[in-house]
């Protein structure tokens, strides 16, 4: 598929060709590109999205890119029972340190990448929960 | 990597949505952010609804109001536990508890004391000879109906307030608030009375018998079937 938009991190000049596909899954800014030819304008630099993280996002949207879209959360149920499996994958891939980890949020909330937001936000709260206050070492 | 410094409070409170309440106390005494994150109206309402409690919050039940006569308390109480709910909170310098925490601890209370069993049993009410056919009750006052009257019951001291006789006629449904009644009749009339003077407030006639009735405000919304 032809490359609809350039990308780059804000740290450094190593620009990310995204094809529609993947720009589709970024429902925040793919308005900003329409179907006008990229190609010869400048990249378009995010200010909250360092490289390396945004290399791990665009290697979970291929991944990710033929998912149904997904259903909107119920209210009356817990989130945890809504996003009940998950896969292999998604389970190695979130196998960084807490650093990745935060940037993948703050990238995924930004983007507006809603499944791995949810995937993200339930992976820290995993975390977090069964451990002891005391123990809970976001803080220290 | 400190979270706290990293992701925006919107974020954080996110996450906690994916948390159980157990996992929320806990993530409470992290530190004053978190508590003050975790004390969000947001995630609390969330919580009441999965557990089907949003209804305490909208005054259907009023949670503070327990029994309070002494010789109710010991001539009824099966497990020798009061049921009254306490909740003092010290001056801090921290957030106050919100509404829906609130709802939330409240209900949970009243959950755990039905399932430990610390809850009084009021002695069995009799008034009716025949079957009972309707009844309603706010916790305070209970009206039950059948063939033969309508009783309207003082729970607080356990005695019959009044009994109301009725001819050939019997009770379909009983709707309660404050201190009207509206009773239904299988005749098709629609009696409204005072619960503490058992005065005849109001009389509705229609051709069929009211299946359900429901107070809104200061309107009465009566439900049958209009084809009998």
């Amino acid at each position: 598929m032809a490359t609809i938009a350039q990308l780059k991190g804000w740290d450094s000049e190593e620009v990310f060709n995204v094809d529609g596909e993947i720009l589709n899954q970024f429902s925040s800014i793919k308005e900003l590109f329409g179907n006008a030819d990229a190609s010869n304008s400048e990249p378009l630099s995010l200010p909250n999205v360092s490289a390396a993280t945004f290399q791990k996002v665009i290697e979970w949207c291929k991944h990710h890119k033929d998912d149904p879209s997904l259903p909107p959360l119920k209210c009356n149920k817990a989130i945890s029972e809504q996003i009940k499996d998950v896969s292999d994958w998604d389970r190695e891939f979130l196998h960084v340190d807490q650093k990745t980890l935060c940037e993948l949020i703050l990238a995924a909330g930004y983007l507006g990448i809603d499944g791995l937001f949810r995937l993200t936000c339930k992976t820290v709260a995993d975390m977090i929960s069964g451990t002891t206050s005391d123990e809970n070492n976001f803080q220290h | 990597m400190n979270l706290n410094d990293s992701i925006p409070d919107e974020i954080i409170e996110k996450i906690f949505l994916n948390l159980d309440v157990k996992d929320m106390c806990t993530a409470c005494l992290v530190c004053s952010k978190w508590r003050h994150l975790c004390n969000s109206e947001k995630i609390w309402r969330k919580q009441c609804r999965i557990k089907n409690w949003i209804k305490y919050g909208y005054g259907a039940l009023d949670l503070t109001y327990l029994p309070s006569s002494d010789k109710i308390l010991s001539r009824t109480n099966v497990s020798g536990t009061s049921p009254k709910f306490e909740y003092n909170v010290e001056e801090s310098k921290l957030s106050p508890i919100p509404k829906w925490r609130m709802i939330y601890i409240k209900s949970r209370f009243l959950e755990l004391n039905w399932v430990k069993g610390h809850y009084n049993v009021l002695p069995t009410l009799r008034a009716h000879e025949t079957r009972v056919s309707a009844f309603d009750s706010d916790g305070m006052v209970l009206v039950s109906g059948s063939t033969d009257a309508v009783a309207i019951w003082d729970l607080d001291n356990v005695i019959l307030r009044y009994k109301i006789p009725i001819h050939k006629d019997q009770v379909n449904h009983i709707q309660l608030l404050g201190h009207t009644v509206a009773i239904s009749f299988t005749e098709g009339s629609i009696k409204v009375y005072d619960t503490i003077s058992s005065r005849l407030l109001m009389t509705f006639h229609a051709r069929c018998a009211a299946e359900h009735l429901r107070f809104l405000s200061k309107e009465l919304i009566v439900c049958s079937y209009a084809d009998k």
